[in-house]
């Protein structure tokens, strides 16, 4: 009896925390178009010498190599930009592979943030970041 | 007479409001404005995501660093050799990587050699012509050594097929304690592109 009421107490909990992790990962990711197999499935953050560092998992649904596009937006604690317009970046993801990206704050004012994301395939024609493909 | 006025002005208002429809603070339309930061793939020679990644990744890595210091250290940027087989202007990613530095805060620049002429004609002219009032004149030997220097290096590995071109970009900078000679953080970008012929 007391197993299987830890077991359900386990479940339980576990099933929040995935549930207030996803809800976690889409406040803060913005996604420039609808992916067709890359999305953003885990998300971590730390401070490093007054630096928000961030862990940002990505994955690759299909089993083919895919291209993707991401960039950060930086907020201070009004909610404000804390930081200029920043560079698109491109991501190689392998066929069904999860990689982890290391992304550090350009500045400690920085203090919230979003993720700008786009993969190369985007369902219904929703234009990338890529230029003369 | 009135009616002919109010039609005046009707048709003065349409008119007006036309214009504003139409107009756009532009001259000519052939050229098109692009996004500057977006993701160039024109080519794969050494681009602009080249150099904004680049600088980026190295400016983030430094300042995390500098950011552990028990003060703002005083640094300058020496050259980055260009190792690679095609003309680049490491000047501009030198010039980007302290531009982000010095905003974020956590870094001081001292003038570097490559600005060492202007400077010191500056400081002769404000100190020694007789020129200006001795209460603004800036003074000689107040200029401050920089603890730390930054330099580095790009090269590059280019291979090719008969229908493949892969090019591999390894950008290194280090700096070094300049009093002490050694050296106290390093840092690496990578960077692969392949294109078909």
């Amino acid at each position: 009896m007391l197993i299987r009421f830890c077991t359900l107490v386990a479940i339980l909990f576990l099933g929040c925390s995935h549930l207030a992790m996803s809800q976690t990962i889409a406040s803060k990711v913005e996604y420039v178009g609808t992916s067709q197999y890359l999305s953003i499935t885990g998300l971590k953050t730390r401070e490093v010498n007054g630096l928000l560092n961030l862990i940002v998992e990505i994955a690759n649904s299909d089993t083919s190599d895919q291209e993707g596009y991401y960039r950060m937006e930086w907020f201070d604690a009004d909610g404000f930009p804390a930081w200029g317009e920043e560079a698109w970046k491109p991501i190689l993801l392998h066929g069904s592979q999860r990689q982890k990206l290391q992304v550090i704050a350009p500045t400690i004012k920085a203090l919230d943030f979003k993720i700008v994301f786009s993969g190369d395939r985007n369902w219904a024609n929703n234009p990338s970041p890529g230029q003369n493909q | 007479m009135n009616m002919i006025v109010k039609a005046g002005t009707l048709l003065g208002v349409i008119g007006l409001l036309s214009a504003c429809a139409n107009s756009t603070p532009t001259i000519g339309s052939n050229v098109q404005y692009g996004d500057s930061k977006a993701v160039e793939r024109l080519t794969n020679e050494f681009g602009s995501t080249d150099l904004q990644t680049i600088a980026e990744s190295m400016a983030r890595s430094l300042s995390q660093t500098a950011a552990g210091y028990r003060s703002r250290p005083l640094v300058t940027i020496a050259e980055v050799k260009n190792k690679t087989s095609e003309y680049i202007d490491t000047r501009a990613i030198t010039n980007t990587i302290r531009s982000q530095l010095l905003k974020s805060g956590s870094m001081r620049f001292a003038t570097d050699i490559a600005a060492m002429q202007n400077q010191t004609d500056e400081l002769t002219r404000q100190s020694t012509t007789g020129l200006y009032k001795k209460s603004t004149a800036v003074k000689v030997g107040k200029m401050e050594g920089a603890q730390y220097r930054i330099e580095g290096e790009i090269s590059s590995i280019v291979k090719r097929t008969s229908d493949v071109k892969d090019v591999y970009y390894k950008f290194s900078l280090i700096m070094t304690d300049v009093e002490a000679g050694t050296i106290e953080w390093a840092e690496e970008k990578e960077i692969r592109k392949t294109s078909a012929r």
